[in-house]
């Protein structure tokens, strides 16, 4: 559907006026009813505040302060002695800067694999938690 | 608060109140063109020092109003600009219920307005502002809003924040330094200058305008084109509402409306001067099809 | 055995408008907005047609739209009755239509 031609530019039609959905009097017609598996329903989850977090300098820091735990490859809370875990960052992350994590980059300061783990620990922080609205600002809709 | 100053955008008041005289200096310089008188504001915004210490030593500036979101981090007081910026948007974000609210920018011409929306770094303010520069009126480049009730886009015209390499290439379009706030390095978002907007778009800011094409851009790439349809673009701009829950059903009323009466597209474009010109052309193209229809 | 039948809510508790192929509806309970695809617009229009708050099991739905329409599934192991029953179950758990067990 991307069109590089210009010649051949696919530009904008004016909207379809209404269409009544009037069975009775349409022509008969085959009403495609899909599988038993296949949901035909999607709830808008709008991201929460999104544009509003977006403007603010807002961190997240890996882990919450105060737990002194570590964070194992799958972004849980572990013990220090966890082999396979990572420490907690020692310094928090910009909400550009997990942005830009989501979207490919690394973590500033991390490794790969340490990297992925602080995202997963990211990706699952829950209301109340700290850096949970920095991080739900951030939510991109799917392209 | 020691200083403040009052700033009538769009259909907006704000108070803005700050420990420091600079930030105020700064906003009085860049919103010089603004009604300024003071008014029962709408939204009131304190930049305000971290503690007693801070406000002299290092000083950082902590933004605080109306609404405000947890989790953010003070910025230094040469950033009070942005600051207050940052500020102002958060409120409109989290507190304006009068319009249906898009990020997005939007110009227009004829009185028909392309609205451009899309994530930060997208380019839709860089767009914004180089065509403003090429005439079209200018509506907004963080903020579209949109009247439940009739459709119309209220305009909300602020300084136009530019990032990093978008202010060569403005200061190359605008040939006059005063139009330019200062230059903030190192801010959350790079370096940030400022784009003050030419006197008659703050004169005619109250006069709204019609929505007539819809744009998804993006910036840095082999340039495209791609119709998008109403159910597509329905849920993109939910995406991009700081406001459409809280509205209800008159966001569901508003927002279906508007993709059902206005065309859209996604466009890549490698550089700014080439997505100007496809915004020109898909525009001009509109026009000519919905004349004939 | 006591099966699952469905009803319409009332008409002020849905906004529906069409979008494309698909339909945008607003949940005013809720404040909660779904998209709907190919066949849950019809499936609420036959329901409509049925009356607010007049339950219909999905085997009587399923005769209702027959006689405006050819019913097709993807895959012709599985009972139409079934496949709408399973999309009225879900628009039941979302609050769009009523649901109840009667014996």
């Amino acid at each position: 559907m991307m069109d590089a031609d210009d010649s051949k530019m696919d530009g904008p039609k004016p909207a379809d006026s209404a269409e009544a959905s009037a069975p009775a009097s349409a022509a008969r017609r085959t009403l495609l009813i899909g599988a038993v598996a296949t949901s035909a329903v999607v709830s808008i989850r709008p991201a929460l505040a999104q544009t509003a977090g977006s403007v603010l300098n807002c961190k997240i820091p890996v882990p919450e302060r105060g737990k002194g735990m570590f964070i194992d490859p799958a972004g849980k809370l572990v013990t220090p002695d966890t082999p396979g875990a990572f420490p907690p960052s020692p310094r928090d992350f910009t909400g550009e800067e997990v942005r830009q994590a989501l979207q490919g980059r690394n973590l500033p300061g991390t490794t790969r694999e340490q990297s992925q783990a602080y995202l997963n620990y990211i990706r699952k922080l829950q209301n109340g938690q700290s850096g949970f609205t920095c991080y739900a600002s951030l939510q991109m809709p799917r392209r | 608060m020691r200083h403040a100053c009052f700033i009538t955008v769009g259909p907006a008041r704000f108070r803005i109140g700050s420990d420091w005289r600079a930030p105020i200096d700064q906003l009085r310089a860049l919103y010089s063109d603004y009604p300024m008188d003071e008014v029962v504001p709408d939204f009131t915004v304190r930049l305000q020092s971290t503690s007693a210490l801070r406000r002299y030593v290092r000083p950082q500036v902590a933004i605080a109003g109306d609404f405000m979101l947890p989790d953010a981090v003070p910025l230094p007081l040469e950033q009070g600009l942005l600051a207050a910026e940052m500020a102002m948007n958060l409120q409109m974000a989290l507190g304006w219920r009068r319009h249906l609210l898009l990020h997005a920018s939007a110009v227009s011409r004829h009185g028909r307005a392309v609205v451009m929306t899309g994530v930060s770094g997208a380019g839709k303010s860089t767009l914004s502002a180089l065509l403003a520069e090429r005439g079209w009126r200018f509506l907004g480049d963080e903020f579209v809003l949109l009247d439940p009730d009739t459709g119309n886009i209220a305009p909300f015209p602020r300084p136009i924040s530019l990032k990093n390499a978008a202010i060569a290439a403005v200061e190359q379009e605008v040939d006059d330094d005063t139009r330019f706030g200062p230059v903030m390095r190192d801010t959350p978002k790079g370096t940030i200058r400022h784009l003050r907007p030419r006197a008659e778009w703050v004169e005619q800011m109250a006069r709204e305008t019609r929505p007539a094409l819809l744009l998804f851009p993006r910036f840095g790439y082999p340039r495209a084109v791609r119709r998008m349809d109403e159910a597509e673009s329905f849920v993109r701009l939910t995406q991009a509402s700081t406001n459409y829950v809280a509205l209800g059903d008159r966001g569901f009323d508003a927002l279906t409306g508007f993709v059902r009466s206005v065309p859209a597209c996604a466009i890549d474009y490698a550089d700014g001067e080439e997505g100007a010109e496809l915004v020109e052309r898909l525009w001009s193209e509109q026009g000519v099809r919905a004349a004939a229809a | 055995m006591a099966e699952l039948s469905f009803a319409a809510l009332p008409d002020h508790a849905l906004k529906r408008v069409r979008l494309g192929g698909l339909e945008a509806i607003y949940h005013a309970p809720s404040g909660i907005t779904h998209l709907l695809a190919e066949p849950v617009p019809d499936l609420l229009d036959a329901l409509g047609t049925i009356g607010a708050g007049r339950f219909a099991t999905p085997r009587e739905l399923l005769g209702q739209m027959a006689e405006h329409f050819d019913i097709q599934g993807d895959d012709p192991a599985e009972p139409p009755e079934l496949v709408l029953g399973e999309r009225l179950a879900e628009l039941a758990a979302l609050g769009l239509v009523e649901s109840r067990r009667q014996a």
